[in-house]
């Protein structure tokens, strides 16, 4: 089955508001989702992203280092999933119901496996 | 870690550990850091909601709010100091002779009854800090905009830094200085959660639970131990008592004629019982007691009608004598006029006119038409219950209220 990349993106700032309680609300939906992809055996793994973090690009030769803010709005990559899916089409269904979407966007990429049918 | 993530949170969790997490924090580093710690525990949580669902629930998920929390402190202090400040502040920290969460419950108790804050900055500070409220469900907890709840916490915070009180060991000097506030303000936590009795708002009948937790927290602890908070919790105990049958099914409240006592709670009760036997071996009786033997008349009658009315206006002139309040006086009142008719309820009503807040209170001018109603003096009753109506805010008190002028202008029997 081939594999997909989520990237959840949000606005830290928008869970430094949370309660307690919102909070414990809220990750109770995140690890009920996770463990529902578990049990149907979607789930490869995943890592929350931590901050600080840095950008390296080349301007005439030189490395140039900055560190973030990482784009232009205040949402930054939070943290990743790697799924197992049929296809992106099925991917997007099983993401349909992730608690991500209340507080971001979940960006689902395919992991390019140069047109073998399912290289793992 | 568990990585099949089985492990369930118990209901609370992030509250009761964020509440225990940012009292270890202000225990060490003092209560001029307390912002510190709540940004600290914060961000502790915001690592919980994205650690946990992909690594699993940790088996210690106390503990690892606790760790990260500290972590997350350290390097606050790390960014904000440096050099000889840094180690100064590192050094500062008290190790608590032993690191019990009960007892940094307990100095974050007593640290936020400091005497420079108001009564009421004091009352928001507990709950977000000890009951793990943010400042919009501290708001909605006291009936209050949610800028001037936050108003009260930035204030309160302030005063505490500017005081920079070190904290550390526990103190037993405390109990004499700042034990009546501490049992003011838990007494205020209960009743802003009970007296609206709406049943609308989560966080209200989470303050009667708070108010009921930290009564235990007090009164359990071998210093704090005393008659007073023993009484307090007592008075706590028999009050939720009434917990089970306080609204109908559709969540309008109920006065003490009307409730089933058949759900009454007898646990609450021998807990009141015990509490009080106990109250009453350390030293001579306070307004606690008073308070405490008025809710415990309510909860021992078995029905409306065998209240011993005699036995209340004993307590409230023992309540209204020790501590002087509006409530007391009507309650006094209400007493009197059970034992001894409407007629004399309302010559003693009349009396309380003097003072100009109570004859304000929307509770004053439904006691009076109470009173008139039973005397039959129905058109004059009308008016004191549109008056009362007019004055009460609270939507599910407004109905309880419109309960009664309705059966009064339908010509029925007054209803207690």
């Amino acid at each position: 089955m081939p594999k997909y990349l989520l990237i959840l993106r949000d606005d830290p700032a928008d869970f430094a508001k949370m309660s307690p309680a919102e909070m414990q609300a809220c990750i109770e939906k995140y690890i009920a989702w996770s463990k529902a992809l578990g049990a149907k055996g979607h789930m490869v793994g995943g890592e929350k992203l931590d901050l600080p973090g840095t950008v390296l690009s080349r301007k005439k030769g030189d490395v140039i280092r900055q560190d973030g803010p990482f784009g232009e709005t205040k949402e930054i990559v939070g943290g990743y999933y790697l799924i197992r899916a049929d296809s992106l089409q099925h991917a997007a269904e099983l993401c349909s119901d992730h608690p991500q979407l209340e507080n971001g966007t979940v960006e689902i990429r395919p992991i390019d496996t140069f047109g073998a049918p399912d290289a793992d | 870690m568990n990585e099949s993530g089985d492990n369930a949170l118990v209901e609370d969790l992030f509250r009761r550990s964020s509440a225990q997490a940012v009292s270890a924090l202000v225990r060490r580093f003092g209560s001029a850091r307390l912002a510190d710690a709540e940004d600290a525990v914060q961000e502790a949580m915001v690592r919980a909601l994205h650690h946990w669902p992909r690594r699993g629930v940790p088996d210690d998920p106390v503990a690892w709010i606790a760790t990260v929390s500290r972590r997350a402190m350290l390097d606050r202090l790390r960014r904000e100091l440096s050099g000889d400040r840094l180690a100064m502040a590192l050094a500062e920290r008290v190790a608590p002779a032993h690191a019990e969460a009960e007892e940094d419950a307990l100095v974050m108790l007593f640290a936020l009854a400091h005497p420079a804050l108001a009564p009421e900055e004091q009352v928001a500070l507990t709950l977000r800090v000890l009951g793990g409220f943010s400042a919009r469900e501290v708001a909605a907890g006291l009936l209050l905009d949610e800028s001037a709840a936050a108003q009260r916490l930035v204030r309160g915070r302030r005063k505490l830094a500017e005081c920079a009180e070190p904290l550390g060991a526990w103190r037993e000097a405390w109990v004499e200085s700042r034990l009546e506030a501490v049992l003011t303000c838990v007494h205020l936590i209960f009743n802003e959660g009970w007296s609206a009795s709406s049943g609308e708002s989560w966080v209200r009948e989470e303050l009667v639970r708070e108010g009921l937790r930290l009564a235990r927290l007090v009164a359990r602890h071998r210093t704090t131990r005393t008659g007073a908070s023993l009484a307090l919790l007592a008075c706590l105990e028999w009050t939720v008592v009434r917990l089970p049958s306080r609204l109908d099914p559709l969540g309008e409240p109920l006065g003490l004629a009307e409730q089933d006592r058949s759900l009454w709670d007898q646990a609450a009760r021998a807990r009141g019982n015990a509490c009080f036997a106990a109250s009453l071996t350390l030293g001579s009786p306070t307004a606690w007691h008073a308070r405490a033997a008025l809710a415990g008349v309510h909860a021992r009658a078995p029905s409306y009608g065998e209240t011993d009315w005699d036995e209340l206006v004993v307590h409230y002139d023992a309540l209204v004598a020790m501590a002087p309040s509006p409530t007391a006086h009507l309650g006094r009142v209400v007493a009197l006029a059970k034992v001894h008719g409407a007629e004399r309820g309302l010559r003693e009503l009349e009396a309380l006119r003097e003072d100009p807040k109570l004859a304000e209170l929307g509770t004053f001018e439904a006691a009076r038409g109470w009173m008139l109603w039973g005397l039959g003096l129905r058109d004059e009753a009308r008016v004191a219950y549109r008056a009362a109506l007019a004055r009460e805010r609270n939507g599910a008190a407004q109905r309880y209220l419109g309960r009664r002028l309705e059966a009064l202008e339908a010509g029925r029997d007054p209803i207690d």
